[in-house]
């Protein structure tokens, strides 16, 4: 395999010599002249496996805006660096947006030397082409808002999943390149064309299905879904899968024996019993009435020795509170000019990642 | 046809349920020749138990294992395990989402895999990490939906996103870029290694920017269509009743929305936060809104600049002019559930092709595939 074509650092490390960095990426470096969410994003991940990533015009950044101490923009963009030129780079990452108001970056996709990564809306050309990035309309446009709220108005997912999906996809794209690619390439990711790519479970489940049930055909119908509610909190479970479970027994247990007179039963609770089953709905009021007066752990307990599987339901302050996400060391304290935040996902054994990034730039 | 971009890349897939299923299928619409184990013999029917079916087989497993080939092997058979061993001396990527120690006790470690193998990508998942008091735990999306606080921002009140996917996908996703990074770093170095990551894991890494925002002290909130990071960026309803997404992202929006809108040039409305903390800002542009038909507002708002879209549905996608110019949602050919549509590919090369092709039925390649590497 022959390297990217003429760029130093990619002839440099493409070649085939070690690299004496950390991350499975040291050495690469990338430019990321686009600001918001999804092209830091990507970026963040680039930086997180090692690659050298420097920010043009960090200063112009929208997100900064977005909180008054920047936050936002300190936590995409911990880890990078200032650019001091739009050239020389293995990656180039670009937006519709930052092309249109920077035309000195647009030889990165007219005539690439590395990889360049252009995110958009809809499409970097036709009738949406010109359409400024956003989260909301990237949701409504792949119908995934259909997915959250009640049925008929459009919900939102609280997480930016389309940026952030994008993001990802990007990263593949490019990781995938570096991995074999031999030419400069253009990468193309759009954020609505990620949220379809992730909607597709849905699309297959569509495609003349022997019947028309099953929750991925449930987002036009269900109500929303909030958790079994307990005394002291909620939870999720699910006994579908359960080899034997004795039902008698444990609707005796919860105290809701009297579902037996249900003709429904058992079909209602062995159906229903979890939010993807096919009575779930009907289903819930009788569950609910079971876990009422229990704390979570009591549910939980008891369920388990039904071979349920049980979970609690929590918030972002419970789940960084919580023993596990402790134990694997998803949260990074905060240092000097680095906030507190979520460490890189990933374990690599031959380059670990040891992870102490830079204050944004 | 152009190749994918890992043409050539060998992915020997012992994967189960969504993740790791999930991430072989993409690692085959970049090009890889992605091998899938199934159990010799298993029936279609018994192929993943996700309803929807199609044909008898489980929507699961059609739509979480196209672009692979099938290569038959039992597992608990020992000499199966030895043939397993021999095509991953083949193999450039091995591939599991079995819950800790599972892959061990099949004779499949790393340990004996990078024995056989010392170049190989070796990619473990599973749902909460390797350590940890839940780490023997199964995982799934709406369980780490609902422990990862994804379901919280959701709607109006916090509710679980009902596409039940999107965390198991974004593991796999999150493990492709593991998988990929470590293979760019093998073709500079030749070094093999193990990549791993949890749902947990992942699932905290897609809300790195709402779970910082909470380590800092906010308290975050479901805030029905609108957003938690901008405002004004939130759904409205038109004079005609339908719907309408508008975003202000930057001040320079903020402006020219302004300028299309009368009374938002308030001094406590300058800023994004002051916007975001200010309840009386809604009521106002939902009047505003209210006032005018969504054509109107779509090309008034387009012409300057602001963000605006509208939901579509299923029928609308799949006859969308842009939904065609991306590429996307892919009917695929299958030879035993019929004409399949797809999400498709995200990505879009200049210099290569992506693929989707049918799941394969357990073991339909085994032949093939032994033949080509000699085992």
């Amino acid at each position: 395999m022959s390297e990217f074509a003429s760029e130093p650092s990619a002839r440099r490390e493409l070649a085939g010599e070690p690299s004496a960095g950390r991350g499975p990426l040291a050495g690469v470096t990338v430019l990321q002249a686009a600001d918001g969410v999804a092209a830091p994003y990507c970026g963040m991940l680039l930086a997180d496996l090692g690659a050298e990533v420097t920010v043009l015009d960090p200063e112009g950044d929208r997100t900064r805006g977005w909180r008054a101490d920047g936050l936002v923009y300190s936590l995409l963009n911990r880890g990078k660096g200032v650019a001091e030129g739009a050239t020389g780079h293995d990656v180039v990452l670009v937006d519709t947006d930052s092309l249109a108001r920077r035309p000195e970056l647009r030889s990165h996709v007219e005539a690439p030397t590395g990889i360049s990564c252009r995110f958009s809306l809809f499409g970097p050309d036709g009738g949406w082409g010109d359409a400024p990035l956003s989260e909301l309309a990237a949701q409504l446009l792949s119908e995934a808002t259909s997915s959250v709220g009640d049925p008929g108005h459009p919900g939102r997912a609280g997480v930016d999943i389309g940026s952030t999906y994008a993001g990802i996809f990007a990263a593949q794209a490019i990781c995938a390149t570096l991995a074999c690619g031999t030419e400069p390439e253009v990468i193309d990711v759009s954020t609505v064309g990620a949220l379809l790519t992730m909607r597709s479970t849905l699309w297959v489940a569509l495609s003349n299905p022997d019947e028309w049930w099953g929750f991925h055909l449930d987002s036009y119908t269900r109500p929303p879904f909030r958790g079994y509610r307990c005394a002291d909190g909620a939870i999720y479970f699910d006994l579908r899968f359960a080899a034997s479970v004795d039902w008698d027994a444990l609707v005796t247990e919860l105290g809701i024996a009297d579902v037996r007179d249900d003709p429904r039963y058992p079909a209602l609770l062995v159906q229903g019993a979890g939010p993807t089953g096919r009575y779930a709905d009907e289903a819930r009021e009788v569950w609910e009435r079971g876990f009422a007066g229990r704390t979570v752990a009591e549910v939980t307990a008891l369920l388990r020795r039904y071979e349920g599987n049980v979970f609690p339901v929590l918030e972002y302050p419970a789940l960084l509170a919580s023993e596990q996400v402790a134990a694997v060391g998803a949260v990074v304290p905060a240092t000097a000019g680095v906030p507190a935040h979520i460490a890189p996902p990933w374990e690599f054994s031959a380059t670990p990642l040891e992870h102490d990034p830079s204050p944004a730039p | 046809m152009r190749a994918g971009p890992l043409d050539g890349i060998r992915v020997l897939d012992l994967t189960l349920w969504m993740v790791g299923p999930w991430a072989g299928s993409q690692l085959g619409a970049l090009g890889a020749d992605v091998l899938h184990v199934e159990k010799p013999g298993t029936p279609p029917e018994a192929l993943g138990r996700v309803p929807p079916t199609i044909g008898g087989t489980s929507i699961g497993y059609i739509a979480w294992n196209m672009n692979k080939r099938g290569l038959g092997l039992d597992l608990k058979d020992p000499d199966h395990v030895r043939t397993a061993l021999d095509v991953v001396e083949k193999c450039d990527v091995f591939l599991s989402n079995m819950r800790p120690g599972v892959v061990d006790r099949l004779g499949l470690g790393y340990e004996a895999v990078a024995a056989r193998n010392p170049a190989i990508v070796y990619c473990d998942v599973n749902g909460w990490g390797h350590v940890g008091p839940m780490s023997g735990s199964p995982g799934s999306d709406g369980v780490l939906q609902g422990y990862s606080g994804f379901w919280s921002l959701n709607g109006t009140d916090g509710e679980f996103y009902r596409h039940y996917t999107q965390l198991d996908s974004s593991t796999g996703n999150l493990a492709v870029v593991g998988i990929l990074a470590a293979l760019a770093h093998r073709r500079r170095t030749g070094v093999g290694q193990r990549v791993r990551i949890s749902m947990l894991r992942a699932a905290m890494a897609l809300q790195a920017v709402p779970l910082g925002l909470t380590l800092a002290g906010e308290r975050l909130g479901a805030k029905g269509a609108a957003s938690q990071l901008t405002a004004p960026d939130d759904v409205f309803t038109c004079a005609d009743r339908l719907h309408l997404g508008v975003s202000v992202t930057s001040e320079e929006q903020w402006r020219a929305l302004c300028g299309e809108v009368d009374g938002l040039d308030r001094p406590e409305w300058g800023t994004n936060e002051g916007r975001l903390a200010d309840p009386a800002l809604a009521p106002a542009l939902r009047a505003a809104f209210a006032a005018r038909s969504r054509p109107y507002w779509l090309w008034r708002l387009r012409k300057v600049g602001v963000p605006v879209a509208y939901p579509l549905t299923f029928d609308e996608l799949r006859s969308h002019r842009q939904v065609e110019r991306l590429g996307q949602l892919s009917t695929v050919d299958t030879h035993t559930w019929g004409q399949v549509t797809t999400g498709g590919s995200p990505w879009r090369f200049s210099g290569h092709d992506t693929h989707w092709s049918s799941p394969p039925l357990a073991g339909e390649h085994t032949e093939e595939i032994l033949k080509e590497l000699g085992t």
